[in-house]
């Protein structure tokens, strides 16, 4: 095929190295049989225009997985079909003419073929043999998931089929007929199947044309490497062969000169900034901040495909249609109107109507969530328990308010983009963000304690292998920051949340930030004091990831001893705690201390490290072991996250726990098992006093 | 490396902490670095994979495509204003790219008016520093720098309206983290090289002997390519390279300058010039993820630009 078809396919590649770097095997499979099948059938033109538009590229990411899947049900029914299949045209037009994202056209195609009672394809005799022998087909093999035992299969592909972004994966029932069937399918056609003759056949009837590959074509310049040594004259020479200059003096311009010239109406708060008239073609994000009306639930070219008889809108359809999760309430009433406003539901549903439609049963809706109690309060934001209207789960609502003096607080910016590009089973989970005038609602997925109440609870003695198992989830998580270099900055046991089935989930990333320059200089008030490193007490403000391995080694400690390890209350007192512990720094361990001020004022007497073993009895040595790895007062000596997670002292976890896909708990293994903890006071409703101030973490 | 090792740590904990397996093939590596060092080389190797994956879903390929009123010359005055408002807080580089690229896939999801661009430049500033920098410049100074012509409710409400429509994705890979990346990526090898230098051929390592020459070189050599990114991003025509090609371009063209340079003037830098064939050599063995065919054809684009624009970066260049 052509340029734009290789071109796609290291799209694809690339996507399937960043979203499966780790679980390579995993995804493997799929991908390069989605990539092969992908070239065939998919149009060049769309292709083409995908990558030129590399705004529309980003929001297909969301949906790829899915997508792929789809991909992969609609070729094997094209391949069985096709040379069935009417005029090429038809396919053609389908594609391209009347469908905004390939995810519309699959829909509709796969409706197509699974209502029969509209298509626009007409069934041959052939087909409709094909149709009605399918279910037998597929019930014949089953094949296991190529990597993962069944349970994390299932929620593996559990996960594929939620497709909106920021649903976390939810376990599918069999509700629905469709969904089993297309689940059915798909795990069937992953097998050994390859695309045969008959789809290439089809790729020829639809008369692909070879697009003229102006991208990748290599222009270069006819410019001969100037033999000039002189390098004035070697920029010289190429001022004068080229026509007009795309900068000239770039800072020449000032501040005055543009505003000069602008006359602006202020009329009110509304900015006059854009035109609606003129809106781009880019749907989606847009349609959520410009308020949606029903009739935006079109048919994006208009164009019906025949005059169709309604047919009744189950819920399950809606359902379907906008790939939300299985457990989802639409309010009462959204049926209805559906039915009555919306076109022929074998409409394809365009991106942009389906942001909509997603708005109207309730996502970015303050209205849909409702308030419980209060969890606390900050400077610049109050968390709420709540209740999400649509799953009946329970949410956290953290609302910060806008009317601030310099606008949106940088701490809600950076915790919104960081969260937006983390998606690990250890870190908690952005369910959606509702923009209101005065404020803006962060809706988060409710875990019912901190680890600092977990430990109350417990009486401080946790069982020890529940150490491990914390300790595990909380350098995963941590491991999966640190590689696209976002430091947490600000661990403690009060904002490592936990819910009832032991689940850990690193949160608050207010603090954090996506580290690029590494010897950036941060302001150093940062970590609270208790689980700040030697180095930034002492005034160290080059942060490295390893500035959050020290606090690691410090929760671990508490886990284990039931007391927090330097409970310092300045920063001397702090350092003293910590010297007396693992003996002064000296030269040796700590190169360059001698140097620093700050150590030299504060003239620590000479202490000798103590052996741990008095202090943390209950942890054996290997524990031991990894503990002072944690607590190196070298920062770049520590021991990171990645490397922590392979010490022998997780030997009794098992292999597995290290090749499971990012976005599956470790629970999911049936050798990871939550044991009871020996202080545990069986309280199931926790109305304590300290409920008040928990989840103060969340606050700014 | 391996004595080096056990000497330097601080509990007799440390050799415990490798397996033998992985000590074995350390003393097999001769070049791995102390294990701590190594890691975090890992770090930044999975990152800068990351990010260079990341660069689709951030390029703003035309983003004046569909834009009524906004030209290229616009967009290249405005940018260039950003520069100097960038230079006069002392923010960090890369805040600057991030608010550029801001401000590009804003314009891609929306039109907007002549006379609102700078109000969306100082915007994409605003929420670019918010982001990258430990304190970000007040509203008030930004909007004085604008001649107070914007209230300060326009601005938040167009700060609210960027993040929207950005859906909140701001965390850009951007030229100043490729930038970072590659220099340090080079430097270490470098350092790596003169190492392995000294016992070899002890009597004659003139790039030994004078590290500040060597260090005042190499110093130029980052200002020169950060100089030439720069350039780069007030020009619209290198929308169409992903941030990566561009720096790969210019360090190229910064070595290329200097190279020339250095032979221009005189016997005297032997050790810088040494420095940068130091660099040129590890820059051949393997360089990024990229095309080369576009990396040639983005340096020859660079070049032109760079020629252009030879003011300001004169005094980079005739030290």
């Amino acid at each position: 095929m052509t340029s734009a078809a290789l071109s796609f396919i290291l799209f694809l590649c690339s996507l399937s190295y960043s979203l499966a770097s780790k679980q390579q095997d995993v995804y493997e499979d799929l991908w390069n049989r989605n990539v092969d099948i992908a070239k065939e059938t998919l149009h060049v033109d769309f292709l083409q225009q995908m990558q030129t538009n590399s705004l529309q590229a980003e929001r297909y990411i969301n949906f790829t997985l899915q997508d792929i899947n789809y991909v992969l049900e609609v070729t094997n029914m094209l391949k069985k079909m096709s040379k069935k299949v009417r005029k090429p045209e038809d396919i053609r037009d389908f594609i391209t003419g009347r469908y905004t994202s390939y995810k519309s056209f699959l829909d509709t195609l796969l409706q197509q073929y699974f209502f029969k009672d509209t298509p626009p394809i007409k069934p041959t005799p052939a087909m409709k043999k094909y149709l009605e022998t399918y279910s037998a087909e597929q019930c014949g093999e089953k094949r296991r998931h190529p990597a993962c035992e069944k349970e994390v299969a299932e929620g593996w592909s559990a996960g594929l089929s939620g497709s909106f972004s920021f649903w976390p994966p939810v376990p599918q029932r069999p509700m629905e007929k469709m969904k089993r069937f297309k689940r059915r399918l798909s795990l069937t056609l992953r097998g050994s199947q390859t695309i045969d003759e008959s789809l290439s056949e089809l790729a020829e009837q639809m008369t692909i044309e070879e697009n003229s590959s102006k991208d990748s074509e290599p222009i270069v310049r006819n410019g001969r490497p100037p033999s000039s040594h002189s390098m004035h004259s070697f920029l010289h020479q190429y001022t004068g062969s080229f026509k007009k200059p795309p900068l000239r003096r770039p800072h020449s311009v000032i501040g005055g000169s543009l505003s000069s010239f602008m006359a602006m109406p202020r009329n009110g708060s509304r900015l006059d900034i854009v035109h609606e008239n003129l809106k781009m073609g880019s749907d989606g994000e847009s349609d959520q901040a410009s308020g949606t009306s029903s009739d935006e639930v079109q048919s994006p070219t208009g164009v019906c495909l025949r005059t169709r008889t309604h047919r009744r809108i189950s819920m399950e359809d809606v359902n379907k249609r906008l790939s939300l999760p299985a457990d989802i309430r639409i309010p009462d009433g959204y049926l209805e109107k559906l039915q009555l406003s919306s076109p022929p539901f074998d409409q394809p549903l365009s991106r942009r109507s389906r942001r909509a439609s997603l708005s109207e049963i309730g996502f970015g809706k303050l209205e849909t969530y409702i308030k419980l109690d209060k969890l606390g309060e900050g400077t610049y934001a109050t968390v709420f328990k709540g209740r999400s209207k649509l799953t009946d789960n329970l949410v956290a609502l953290k609302e910060i308010r806008l009317e601030h003096e310099e606008g949106a607080p940088c701490t809600a910016i950076r915790e919104v983009s960081l969260l937006k590009d983390l998606k690990h089973a250890n870190i908690v989970t952005l369910h959606d963000i509702v923009h209101t005038e005065k404020s803006l609602t962060l809706v988060f997925e409710y875990l019912d304690k901190d680890l600092k109440q977990y430990m109350d609870d417990c009486g401080n003695i946790m069982s020890m292998h529940n150490v491990k198992i914390f300790l595990f989830q909380i350098l995963r998580g941590l491991a999966y920051c640190h590689r696209r270099k976002v430091l947490h900055r600000d661990l403690k046991p009060q904002n490592l949340l936990i819910n009832e089935r032991g689940e850990l989930k690193l949160a608050d990333f207010g603090l954090a930030r996506a580290k690029s320059v590494p010897t950036k200089t941060y302001s150093n008030e940062v970590v609270t004091l208790w689980y700040r490193p030697p180095d930034v007490l002492l005034g160290s403000s080059e942060y490295s990831t390893q500035i959050d391995m020290w606090g690691v080694g410090c929760i671990f400690y508490e886990m284990a001893a039931g007391r927090p390890l330097f409970p310092g209350s300045t920063v001397e007192d702090e350092l003293h705690l910590i010297f007396r512990l693992l003996g002064t720094p000296t030269e040796d361990n700590w190169p360059g201390i001698s140097s620093i001020e700050e150590f030299k004022s504060y003239n620590f007497p000479k202490y000798k490290p103590q052996p741990f073993i008095n202090h943390a009895p209950r942890l054996d040595t290997e524990g031991i072991e990894l503990l002072l790895s944690f607590l190196k007062y070298e920062s770049k000596k520590r021991v990171s996250a990645d490397d922590s997670m392979k010490h022998s002292y997780f030997k009794s976890l098992g292999m597995r726990v290290h090749t499971l896909p990012e976005s599956i708990s470790i629970f999911t293994l049936k050798e990871v098992q939550l044991q009871r903890d020996p202080g545990y006071r069986n309280a199931s409703y926790p109305e304590t006093g300290n409920s008040k101030n928990r989840r103060q973490s969340m606050l700014f | 490396m391996r004595v080096n090792m056990s000497t330097l740590s601080d509990s007799g904990f440390e050799e415990d902490l490798h397996s033998p397996a992985e000590s074995r093939e350390q003393r097999a590596r001769p070049r791995a670095r102390l294990s701590a060092e190594r890691l975090h080389c890992d770090y930044d190797e999975s990152c800068f994979i990351i990010q260079t994956h990341k660069q689709h879903h951030f390029q703003a390929r035309d983003c004046l495509a569909r834009q009524p009123q906004i030209t290229a010359e616009a967009r290249c005055k405005l940018v260039s204003w950003l520069l100097a408002v960038y230079k006069h807080f002392k923010l960090s580089f890369e805040s600057c790219c991030l608010a550029v690229n801001i401000m590009d896939r804003f314009l891609v999801t929306t039109s907007v008016a002549a006379d609102c661009f700078q109000l969306l430049g100082v915007t994409s500033l605003l929420i670019a520093t918010k982001h990258v920098e430990v304190c970000s410049p007040r509203i008030k100074q930004l909007l004085s720098l604008c001649c107070d012509a914007f209230s300060r409710e326009q601005l938040c409400n167009l700060e609210c309206l960027v993040l929207l429509r950005l859906n909140f994705r701001l965390a850009a890979p951007t030229l100043a983290f490729f930038l970072d990346y590659f220099i340090s990526r080079e430097l270490s090898r470098y350092a790596i090289g003169t190492e392995e230098k000294i016992p070899d051929e002890g009597n004659n390592c003139r790039s030994w002997k004078a590290p500040e020459e060597q260090l005042f070189s190499v110093k130029r050599y980052k200002c020169l390519a950060g100089k030439v990114c720069e350039l780069s991003l007030a020009d619209y025509a290198f929308n169409k390279y992903r941030p990566s090609v561009i720096v790969q371009s210019a360090l190229n063209l910064a070595k290329d300058l200097l190279r020339r340079q250095l032979k221009e003037s005189s016997v005297k830098h032997t050790s810088s010039s040494e420095t940068l064939d130091f660099l040129c050599g590890a820059d051949n063995n393997s360089q990024g993820l990229d095309d080369h065919t576009l990396i040639q054809q983005c340096t020859q684009e660079l070049k032109l630009l760079v020629s252009l624009n030879q003011e300001s970066i004169q005094d980079l260049i005739t030290l």
